[in-house]
């Protein structure tokens, strides 16, 4: 019932749309890295946040596809015979193809994003700690977590010896770190970027031989 | 003209709209009109109960005991001590009085029907800085033990942190005192909640009066205090006249309280009596200075004195036994001599120069504003399913007529009309199916809204640059979303009432049947309180409706961070209630789209459910067999439940009028 250049005018909006939301999601992910937050609340919340956005990103995804599908649809049968309208009420495509869409077996399951890297240098980052525990006592513990305290630690430390060295060396990991989240999101949303490709013409064929049984 | 209207006509018309309420039941009776009918008698309910809460906030010694004295017209709170309690005082109008002071331990102390002078020499005891300790910053190191729940150690570094927080200098060579009040305070003496319920005189009934713990220099208040501002109809900021140029209430305004409360705002200048002569040029000076945080109308000259003189002349007490109060003495003189000059009774001068004359009418008018445009929108309602009842029975009756006198036309009408239903219900697929597409996916408004939101309030919370503003711009995303919501279910509602309205029209003619009544208006409200319903309690526990969240956010995160010492624990605190808030808006952002998405699901299943009604009710009509006796007998009945509708609807009429000119 759907010609076939409507069908492929469709499958292009939607990897247009595919492509802007993941543009979306790598900057908005970014966002968070760039911003001086508890390293370790980082971490955690780049790898539970991106797939559960990513999650949501399809079903927004899989709205959108349906939409143009049934306005295609819509448009067809505007004119024709109201029997023609009473099976396609009957039929409801938009609810059996969603629920197909997202039932057990069909739905689109992100990927676990691994940051791999972070272990090995978070390690290292605590190697840093006992050197600026002797230069700044009670306050090492801070250092940790947020460059900025560490930042407003400096004009204490600027009198004891080698402090600043260790400060921009930590500085320089943690930048380092964050370059390498940056990279680990990259890769992670093009593995899933085609998942999600392939999920969305899935829908389209259903869709499609859905309409063709009526 | 528009005529100020005050409690007590508001009173009169909550009554006359409960009984309009009460006969439209009865004429109802089963008939679905398509008003939701529970939710109308909740609304109904929150009309007949609602309480006014009225914070009066400000510096500490700006004033603010006595000034609730003179509203009350009862000396009642101790206004000669210097406040020093970490809670809030409530105190509201009832029959029996009683103080309940709830303690950080879950203690609860009630006095019971004792006099006025009791009652405030308790509140004295448990709400006064002992004198020895003036000069420490008591409210913080309450603040401090209700948080940590534990006493800490008094070093340099928690010496730093209460200097910084309060604004005093000089805190270290304190220390022995700091430590000695420390060792007297614990969960078990530190209120968080006091209640005074006292038989006032008549007009307060309806009142509940906040008052808050001071507000330190820079504006800045415990999030408790927050937590009741933010429940408030009105906030009245208690500021000496003299000075005119504050600080703190700047502060308080602009960057403390959210949005939604700038709107509230009064500032009172008080201790008006002492500057009598250049009360209007300060007045003006206010109105100048804030002219850009609050509207000249909502600056306000008092003098508390001059009005509890006023309250004790009107209550028969003699001048001479007035002026054995200290503090009334010497405005007495000055304002008899004022009033003699004047050619004024004496009890009409003081009130005159109190100034309160002008702030009580204007406070009553504008928190009756919103109750008013309640009653409004309900009186509205009820007019809606009369006119629906109204269609659906003209309708019933003109079938029952047909019937009376051709039965066959009457079985042609009926096949007409169940065709026009079948028909109304494949083309109403066509609407249905435009909504998903106007309300759903990438291009909607709703999403982009949503997206639109999430990129400004992640900005504004990684950029907060202490607890205070997050917290405020927490609560102010809490407001935004809140519009997100509204503006979202409105646009649906109205999407289908209009497309609905045109569908109807163009079938009407061809098939006699119209497009029952959905009550979009109502299904709004429901869907909105829904979505608000996981947080809210009864009455007063809306108070931390906001700060619950906040509230688990903070404790969550302060537990980590249990044994760190104060100066540090502000900083890091501030860096994981950042992420915790980005957090959970990013949750919350997810259940509102699903929320809003079940919300258009409904409005479409009670589309196709009230299709589906009509169309089976035509088919019973159809299936129905009369006697000629009985069928006159309905027609009558029928033609009774119009007139009666018809009467009710004057009635409404009548009553929107009466209210349209207030």
């Amino acid at each position: 019932m759907l010609p076939k250049e409507k069908i492929e005018e469709i499958e292009r909006k939607i990897l247009e749309d595919l492509n802007s939301q993941l543009a979306v999601v790598k900057s908005e992910v970014n966002f968070f890295i760039d911003k001086d937050l508890n390293l370790y609340f980082l971490r955690e919340f780049i790898k539970s946040y991106t797939p559960k956005l990513l999650e949501k990103k399809a079903e927004i995804l899989l709205d959108t596809l349906l939409n143009y599908l049934m306005s295609a649809l819509l448009e067809v049968i505007r004119d024709k015979d109201i029997s023609v309208k009473q099976s396609v009420v009957q039929a409801d495509i938009r609810e059996r193809v969603k629920a197909w869409a997202l039932g057990k077996n069909n739905a689109f399951n992100p990927t676990k994003l691994e940051l791999k890297e972070d272990e090995e240098i978070l390690e290292r980052l605590k190697e840093v700690a006992p050197g600026l525990l002797v230069a700044i006592g009670g306050a090492a513990a801070a250092v940790i977590v947020s460059d900025n305290i560490l930042t407003k630690l400096v004009p204490g430390l600027s009198t004891l010896a080698g402090s600043a060295y260790i400060i921009k060396q930590f500085r320089e990991r943690v930048q380092r770190l964050k370059r390498i989240w940056k990279k680990n999101v990259e890769n992670y949303l093009d593995i899933n970027k085609k998942l999600l490709h392939s999920w969305l013409t899935s829908v389209i064929e259903k869709f499609h031989k859905e309409v063709a049984n009526l | 003209m528009e005529k100020k209207i005050g409690f007590h006509e508001y009173k009169i018309f909550v009554t006359e709209l409960v009984n309009i309420y009460d006969s439209y039941l009865s004429v109802r009776g089963d008939y679905n009109d398509g008003i939701n009918i529970s939710l109308l008698d909740k609304k109904i309910k929150n009309i007949v109960d609602n309480v006014f809460y009225v914070a009066i906030a400000g510096e500490v010694k700006a004033g603010k005991s006595t000034f609730i004295n003179s509203l009350l017209r009862e000396e009642i709170l101790p206004a000669d001590v210097l406040q020093a309690t970490s809670s809030i005082i409530e105190v509201f109008y009832s029959k029996r009085p009683f103080l309940k002071i709830t303690y950080a331990s879950g203690r609860v102390e009630e006095i019971e029907e004792e006099s006025k002078k009791i009652f405030k020499e308790r509140l004295k005891e448990v709400a006064a800085i002992p004198d020895e300790y003036r000069d420490i910053p008591t409210s913080l190191i309450d603040y401090w033990l209700l948080d940590h729940g534990e006493i800490p150690e008094v070093n340099d570094e928690f010496i730093r942190y209460l200097e910084e927080k309060s604004n005093l200098d000089n805190l270290s060579s304190q220390v022995d005192k700091i430590r000695s009040y420390l060792q007297k305070r614990n969960l078990d003496n530190i209120t968080t909640r006091i209640e005074l319920g006292y038989p006032f005189r008549v007009g307060l009934e309806n009142i509940r009066f906040l008052d808050m713990p001071g507000v330190n220099a820079v504006g800045g208040v415990y999030d408790i205090a927050f937590s009741y501002l933010d429940m408030s109809n009105a906030i009245l900021f208690i500021h000496p006249i003299k000075p005119v140029e504050s600080e703190s209430f700047k502060n308080f305004v602009s960057t403390i309280i959210p949005k939604k409360n700038k709107d509230m705002v009064f500032l009172v200048l008080t201790h008006a009596g002492v500057y009598l002569e250049e009360k209007d040029r300060l007045l003006n000076e206010a109105r100048r200075i804030y002219a850009n945080l609050i509207p000249p109308n909502r600056i306000f000259t008092v003098d508390s004195i001059l009005k509890l003189i006023h309250e004790d002349l009107m209550r028969g007490k003699k001048l001479e036994d007035i002026k054995k109060d200290k503090a009334k003495r010497k405005w007495v003189a000055f304002v008899l001599d004022l009033a003699d000059e004047l050619g004024m009774p004496p009890e009409k001068a003081f009130l005159e120069f109190s100034g309160f004359k002008e702030l009580l009418p204007a406070l009553e008018n504008f928190l009756i504003e919103a109750p008013i445009l309640e009653l409004r929108n309900i009186a509205q309602t009820i007019h809606t399913g009369y006119e629906e009842l109204e269609r659906m029975l003209n309708e019933h009756l003109s079938l029952l007529l047909v019937r009376q006198k051709d039965l066959e036309r009457f079985e042609e009408e009926v096949k007409q009309r169940i065709d026009g239903y079948k028909r109304l219900r494949a083309e109403a697929y066509f609407i249905l199916e435009e909504a998903e597409i106007n309300f759903k996916g990438l291009n909607s408004p709703f999403e982009k809204a949503l997206q639109e939101f999430k990129s400004k309030y992640q900005e504004f919370i990684i950029n907060s640059r202490n607890i205070e503003e997050l917290r405020k711009h927490y609560r102010d995303a809490e407001d935004e979303l809140d519009e997100i919501i509204g503006k979202s279910l409105s646009t649906i509602s109205s999407f289908f009432r209009e497309r609905l309205k045109v569908l109807g029209e163009s079938l009407n003619k061809e098939y006699k049947v119209t497009i029952p009544k959905v009550d979009f208006a109502i299904l709004e409200e429901s869907t909105k309180k829904k979505l608000k319903e996981k947080e809210e309690r009864d009455a007063l526990g809306r108070a931390w409706s906001f700060l619950l969240p906040w509230r688990w956010l903070k404790l969550k995160e302060l537990f980590k961070f249990k044994k760190e010492s104060a100066s540090t624990l502000e900083k890091k605190l501030l860096q994981e209630l950042k992420g915790a808030a980005i957090t959970q808006i990013s949750n919350v952002l997810d259940k509102i789209r699903d929320e809003i998405f079940k919300a258009l699901d409904y409005y479409k299943g009670q589309v196709r459910q009230i299709l589906k009604e009509r169309e089976a009710q035509i088919e019973r009509l159809k299936l129905e067999i009369k006697t000629a006796e009985a069928l006159e007998l309905e027609i009558l009945q029928t033609e009774k439940k119009l007139t009666m509708i018809q009467r009710e609807k004057e009635r409404l009429n009548r009553f929107l009028e009466n209210l349209n000119v207030t």
